[in-house]
């Protein structure tokens, strides 16, 4: 069980540092771009497109953390006049389902990225189009496996 | 079968699943019912990366957070006290300026609220005016400001509004000007309303003095070029607004952290990472709406929507007061980003078909936004008021709705004088 724990805490250390990393990359490479550009007339000719693909990476790692707490944007229109009675049980609902529709993603996502990775696309410079997707069936799984605990355990 | 999974999914909206989950689920269960293969959400989904404009959405987010962190408010507020508070119930103009400025900076996501009302309602109170009046001007100006640039909903409204491509082009930067002169016209409004409420003298005057003026300026000394360098940059067209975004990401932390030595770098890594879980919930619905987006547009279910409204109303007035109400409802239930996300697909493919330009749109649907943040019983700036404010939200309904009738008046003169929105656009 500890060891459990201890993998937990770990995971999320590491989404938190990646955050504040793809973060502060995208706050130098676009801030230094603005520079090269209007001082020097260059610029980093993937800068760009590794700043968007940073963005991608944003969207699914802040996603995987508000998993954490169930902490997702919703339109609770129901559940805020359900007795304490209920509640457990329709979140604990709600939690199978939204897991559901994940592991749905994550296996949807994974065709993709494997499509991507047999035609050896690219996606800017050497880096491969693949390594910028991946992300969408990782943190899809991650997020699933939360909420699988979620179901187990509402938080 | 089809149908047993769509009211499935209604039923798992209704009883709290995240929205993400939601519209993921319509999405796949509409690509399959069309023979897609879903791998195709996926593909929707990395499209976040062909969307320069995307960029900006974390970097101002994160400003907008970083600011709050630090006494940026407090001294926003003195420097606009030091040039307006001279004013008859000056301290209130005053508090609609730096509310909205404020709410621009950070999104409208409760912060302003908690921000600036600690501030406001004690000064606004000994300034002498009612506790009604204040709770309520608090309340309500928590939302003022979204129709300014770099409001977050205003960038995401552009992009999606973009993304839909309905025939009618505009830049971004149009929608950021079309939203200065009803938000001028907002703030007008409040302020002659006020005027006449404490007219007679009721609240004493505060001399204007220089060196007011000149120490307030001083104290926000590195915080003032910010605007200008951004705003300028923006309308001059040296930056594109992501490199704004950038720009400003860096400088605040500079002065924030550096200057004014106010956020530890501790701090700021905290901020980073609760500012980015805020937009990684945001950026995964816009994603996965576009998706579903493009599924509505193949099963054409605009077009539908707009032959069906045709039939039933002619005129772009009917249509646009229905409208009104409409999202007005969807604003006092739902939270700005999911209204946009879902509702703007649907509406802007109708609207144009009315003549309404997207821009026009934009603003229309953000005024109402900011009106159904506090409209009873569940706008959100109703229940940040009262929990942190300690009042009951019936004594609030009570103090919001003077500022609400003013309001939905604008509403109605920017939603049925388009020239307010559109002067600067042939």
């Amino acid at each position: 069980m500890q060891a459990v724990s201890k993998a937990i805490a770990f995971v999320r250390f590491v989404e938190d540092a990646i955050l504040a990393l793809l973060l502060s990359s995208m706050i130098s490479v676009a801030a230094i771009q603005v520079l090269l550009r209007n001082l020097f007339d260059s610029g980093l000719y993937w800068g760009d497109s590794l700043v968007r693909v940073m963005v991608l990476w944003v969207a699914m790692i802040g996603a995987m953390v508000a998993s954490r707490d169930d902490s997702h944007i919703r339109i609770d229109i129901v559940g805020r006049f359900l007795s304490d009675r209920y509640k457990p049980i329709v979140s604990r609902v709600t939690h199978l389902f939204t897991m559901l529709v994940l592991a749905m993603f994550a296996w949807a996502s994974f065709e993709f990225v494997q499509y991507e990775f047999e035609e050896g696309a690219l996606a800017f410079g050497q880096i491969p189009a693949w390594v910028c997707e991946a992300i969408m069936p990782l943190g899809a799984l991650v997020m699933a496996a939360r909420y699988a605990l979620h179901v187990i355990k509402p938080p | 079968m089809i149908w047993l999974l769509v009211v499935l999914i209604i039923l798992m909206a209704a009883a709290g699943a995240p929205l993400f989950a939601v519209l993921l689920a319509g999405a796949a269960v509409g690509f399959y019912s069309a023979d897609i293969n879903l791998a195709i959400i996926a593909i929707e989904l990395y499209r976040i990366v062909d969307t320069p404009l995307l960029v900006a959405l974390p970097l101002f987010t994160f400003s907008g957070y970083l600011l709050s962190e630090s006494k940026t408010s407090t001294r926003l507020v003195n420097v606009v006290q030091s040039l307006f508070g001279f004013m008859p119930s000056g301290l209130a103009v005053v508090a609609f300026v730096a509310c909205a400025i404020f709410t621009a900076l950070t999104g409208a996501s409760g912060v302003t609220i908690v921000a600036l009302g600690a501030l406001l309602l004690p000064a606004l109170r000994s300034a002498g005016f009612s506790e009604r009046y204040s709770m309520g001007l608090v309340t309500t100006s928590g939302s003022l400001g979204l129709l300014l640039f770099p409001s977050v909903p205003l960038i995401l409204y552009g992009v999606i509004a973009q993304q839909l491509d309905v025939g009618v082009s505009f830049s971004i930067i149009d929608l950021f000007v079309a939203g200065v002169v009803p938000l001028t016209l907002m703030l007008a409004l409040l302020t002659i309303w006020t005027l006449w409420r404490h007219r007679g003298g009721v609240i004493p005057r505060v001399a204007f003095t220089w060196p007011n003026v000149r120490s307030s300026l001083y104290a926000a000394r590195w915080e003032i070029p910010l605007p200008f360098v951004v705003l300028g940059g923006v309308f001059s067209g040296v930056f594109a607004i992501s490199e704004a975004a950038a720009v400003t990401a860096f400088y605040v932390v500079i002065a924030e952290v550096f200057l004014y030595r106010e956020v530890s770098l501790k701090q700021v890594l905290k901020v980073m990472v609760e500012s980015m879980v805020m937009v990684g919930g945001i950026l995964l619905i816009l994603g996965i709406a576009l998706a579903f987006t493009n599924f509505l547009v193949d099963a054409e279910v605009p077009m539908r929507l707009l032959s069906f409204m045709q039939e039933h109303i002619e005129s772009p007035w009917q249509f646009l007061l229905l409208l009104n109400i409409l999202l007005l409802a969807l604003g006092a239930v739902l939270d700005i980003f999911s209204a946009i996300v879902i509702m703007v697909p649907l509406l802007l493919p109708v609207a144009v078909g009315y003549g309404v330009h997207p821009v026009h749109l934009g603003v229309i649907f953000l005024a109402n936004m900011q009106i159904g943040y506090f409209t009873p019983p569940v706008g959100m700036n109703l229940f940040i008021a009262s929990y942190r404010f300690k009042k009951p939200l019936l004594e609030l309904y009570a103090a919001t709705w003077p500022f609400m009738v003013i309001l939905l008046f604008a509403l109605l003169l920017i939603t049925y004088l388009p020239s307010l929105s559109l002067w600067f656009i042939d």
